[in-house]
């Protein structure tokens, strides 16, 4: 037993009190409810979606789908090969083994002809990786960072990672994906072991805003400034596409993304479709929804079926379930493997194409990075591979849901969809 | 609480009650003082701040370096703008006031300073009456800038219809973000005009800087794409303040071109890392290749932006700066900036204290080809604590009709001189080594 005076007892509570508030103020995300104005177009509402994420939508470039490890691996491997001064990469998932081994190899060798090499990997994402695949690209010459390396002085930052996917090849070519380097992104989707997911490359002046995104990180880990022409240069038009660039750092003011999210749903006039693998709704995306469909959208929103590598995700995904079938919101759960692209399509002219989970942990804590595309050739692309998803996928229907979804599952749900919130 | 508290019984008469000891475990306390260390590195290690130092090769040309500059502090360059450039009061206030008038769909205002005379009354009303109008008004107004204000004008335009969002307010459950004010000053109509400025709403800020009393500021009134961009920087702090999303296109119409004047609005809102701003400043001042021309109240630089500014001086550029002399709303400030004069003099920068009023314009312009006008400020709380909006202008005119000013300026100002500055009395540099230590939070 020790004895202490009353008043440092008093005084260590009230610094408690005061620390804990000023954390809460500065970590806390602020509650909003989407108040979007009906629309008569949603060409209208483009320019106010990219102005609310902070973005300008630029003019003059060009997009290539690239569905799958099968058509993305090749590409990336194709660009890494071709790039004479700078490569830039980063990502979340870099785990060991065949392709990871493959895409070290093709990094280290860029280096060792002389073009900078800069990687970012997420300290937890890419726990799994190897040290041996870290130090072949250090010892070639590539600069290898961490992104909030796990330590006690950036404790404040441990639950923040970077979930961004990016590549951009000097400064002139990029790529926004949701693949991450691991076996199970190779192939075509053809069974458990090979997910799908949807990359896009790009060309024009928005590679400059990637590139821009990408150099956040970089600065913030290693204090290194990049300016010049090999990583800005002027770019003219490489086509006519307009897109706009969203990279989501949501600590403490309003989530871009989630802005993004539900202000294109309250924006859409004829058709809308989501594709993406951690899809918890809450009440007020399943409002927005149902309000989309009685203005007369057709909602398509495909998920994962029985492979997921989340089951916590999906259950508590499935707490607006009912409702929204009800409302006639169209439900799909993909049954081949794993879908893990984030698409959305809208109105047959606007694609995202991106990082981004429609969940808490991607709005309000991760670092994503997505872009949304203006242009109705893209956009039938990816409603296109949307259909052939749906050969995969089963259609849920709101009176076997409700029969199926008894007691047990639903407060199964309802304790998953509380913890949500980390997800 | 995690404590087990007893009263001791004590024979003696009774102490102050808050001296008297309690006895607790050791666990119990070890605990204590444990959450107390915890919660601080976890507030420290989510704010501190994260250096970054500037190194940029030498580029053959600024013109080169400027999409580096732009995209490096997230804001893109589009061209097609027309820039009216504004002077003090006398030009400034007229065309908001014209502008107000015009307006048919959207006002929008941020800012810092709002406090009373008779340029907030006229305002006041000018903006009630658009709300009554059935014009949409909204007015994000620093809690702590706009403290001096006049209540009753606030409520009047409230109850016209004028919505009025006080950027962080001063209360116990926001304590965390009391220092985090909005410095920015923005203003858009219509979402297809808008100004960027320097200039508080107060009497200080009419005139044209003719005396102590009404000070000299610069500000932009800007046509074109860019007004999109400035209106997604209002948009920031007002759906974080009200939570309402301004979506459509009344607030973000799609713009063609209206001028010449390539653009890009730069706004920062710092959480830790090197901020927009700071970015923005640093790379400027690395980038100039012929001249640099430096107009701030406020001006505090750290070891970095000396380095900077010595070695474009090595480089062969002009740099010429320009702070307020006498006239000074802030002495703790000004004394903080000659800590590194002794430095930047023999270095061979050029320093003019402005002598006729306040220079409270944030003018920046470099190689006569890039301008920015807006609210930074050369100091910490700029550049690390508070939120800023500027816009960066590319255009040779543009540049060189804010050099015709600075030449005007150069007028009323006196130059310090290397060996007469060395010279100045023990005391003052006594004063000067200790206002720069507080400088962090000034």
């Amino acid at each position: 037993m020790i004895e202490i005076p009353l008043w440092v007892l008093l005084a260590m509570s009230l610094a408690i009190l005061l620390l804990f508030t000023m954390l809460w103020n500065n970590l806390r995300e602020r509650e909003f409810r989407v108040r979007v104005p009906d629309l008569d177009s949603f060409e209208d509402a483009l320019p106010s979606i990219a102005g609310m994420t902070k973005a300008v939508i630029q003019e003059g470039n060009q997009a290539e789908i690239l569905q799958n490890g099968d058509e993305f691996f090749p590409a990336l491997l194709d660009s890494i090969a071709r790039a004479k001064e700078t490569v830039h990469f980063e990502t979340y998932v870099w785990w060991s083994g065949d392709i990871c081994d493959v895409v070290t190899d093709a990094f280290a060798a860029r280096a060792r002809e002389g073009v900078e090499v800069r990687i970012m990997v997420d300290a937890m994402g890419a726990m799994k990786m190897k040290r041996y695949l870290r130090e072949r690209m250090t010892r070639a010459g590539c600069k290898v960072a961490t992104y909030h390396p796990i330590r006690l002085v950036d404790l404040g930052q441990l639950n923040k990672r970077t979930h961004r996917k990016l590549a951009i090849f000097d400064g002139r070519e990029a790529f926004i994906f949701g693949h991450g380097i691991s076996r199970l992104w190779t192939g075509h989707g053809q069974d458990r072991e090979h997910w799908r997911d949807t990359g896009v490359r790009l060309h024009g002046p928005v590679v400059n805003a990637v590139q821009s995104v990408f150099a956040q990180h970089w600065i913030e880990e290693t204090e290194e400034v990049l300016v010049g022409e090999k990583y800005f240069p002027h770019l003219e038009p490489a086509g006519d596409l307009r897109m706009h660039v969203l990279a989501g750092a949501p600590l403490g003011g309003v989530s871009d993304l989630e802005l993004m999210f539900k202000m294109s749903i309250a924006a859409a006039q004829k058709e809308l479709i989501i594709q993406n693998p951690y899809f918890i709704p809450d009440e007020e995306t399943t409002s927005l929804l149902k309000r989309a469909v009685k203005r007369g959208v057709e909602v398509k929103i495909m998920v994962p079926g029985k492979v997921t590598d989340s089951p916590v995700v999906s259950h508590a995904g499935h707490r607006h379930f009912s409702e929204m079938l009800h409302a006639g919101v169209r439900l799909f759960c993909f049954e081949r493997t794993l879908i893990h692209q984030k698409i959305m399509v809208i109105d047959g002219m606007w694609s995202h194409v991106g990082s981004t989970n429609l969940d808490s942990r991607s709005f309000d804590i991760n670092e994503e990075a997505g872009v949304g595309i203006i242009d109705e050739g893209i956009a039938a692309e990816l409603k296109a591979a949307f259909e052939d998803d749906m050969k995969s996928s089963v259609e849920l229907e709101a009176a076997s849901w409700d029969r199926d979804y008894n007691l047990w599952h639903r407060t199964f749900d309802r304790a998953c969809y509380l913890l949500s919130g980390q997800l | 609480m995690p404590l087990r508290k007893k009263a001791r019984k004590s024979p003696a008469p009774p102490d102050r009650w808050w001296r008297r000891p309690l006895e607790v475990t050791y666990g119990a306390a070890v605990f204590h003082l444990f959450i107390v260390v915890f919660l601080f590195a976890l507030l420290w290690s989510t704010q501190r701040e994260r250096k970054s130092r500037v190194r940029v090769p030498d580029l053959a040309s600024f013109a080169q370096a400027l999409p580096s500059v732009a995209s490096l502090t997230g804001s893109p360059i589009l061209a097609g703008n027309a820039v009216q450039v504004l002077q003090n009061g006398d030009e400034f206030f007229p065309a908001i006031f014209a502008d107000i008038g015009k307006a048919r769909r959207s006002i929008h205002l941020e800012t810092y300073v709002w406090w009373k005379g008779e340029i907030c009354d006229r305002l006041a009303r000018a903006l009630a009456a658009k709300a009554r109008q059935g014009v949409e008004v909204r007015l994000t107004l620093d809690a702590a800038g706009s403290n001096k204000g006049d209540e009753e004008l606030f409520e009047k335009m409230a109850k016209a219809g004028a919505k009025i969002s006080y950027y962080h307010p001063l209360r116990l459950g926001d304590i965390g973000l009391l220092n985090n004010r909005t410095h920015r000053k923005l203003a858009i109509f219509d979402g297809r005009v808008a100004y960027v400025f320097g200039h508080g709403m107060s009497e200080e800020w009419t005139g044209h800087g003719q005396d102590a009393e009404h000070w000299r500021d610069t500000g932009v009134r800007l046509e074109g794409p860019i007004v999109n961009a400035v209106q997604a920087v209002f948009a920031e702090n007002w759906v974080e303040m009200t939570a309402e999303v301004l979506a459509g296109e009344k607030y973000f119409p799609r713009l063609g071109a209206a001028g010449p004047v390539r653009a890009h609005m730069t706004a920062s809102s710092p959480h830790g890392g090197v901020s927009q701003l700071e970015m923005l400043y640093k790379l400027a001042i690395a980038a100039a290749q012929k001249r640099l021309i430096i107009q701030n109240p406020y001006f505090i630089p750290d070891d970095e932006l000396v380095d900077l500014l010595a070695r474009a001086v090595q480089r062969g550029v002009d740099v010429r700066l320009m702070i307020p002399g006498p006239v000074t709303d802030s002495s703790i400030v000004r004394h903080a900036s000659h800590r590194h004069f002794a430095t930047l003099l023999r270095k061979g920068i050029k320093i003019y204290e402005y002598q006729q009023t306040l220079s409270h314009q944030k003018v920046m312009i470099v190689d006569g080809l890039w301008a920015h006008v807006g609210s930074t400020n050369f100091d910490d709380r700029s550049l690390d604590i508070n939120d800023e909006a500027s816009v960066g202008l590319i255009d040779p005119a543009v540049a060189a009709e804010l050099e015709a000013a600075f030449a005007k300026d150069l007028e009323h100002c006196k130059q310090l001189d290397a060996e007469v500055w060395s010279r100045r009395p023990l005391w003052h540099k006594l004063v000067d080594r200790v206002s720069y230590t507080m400088n962090e939070e000034i």
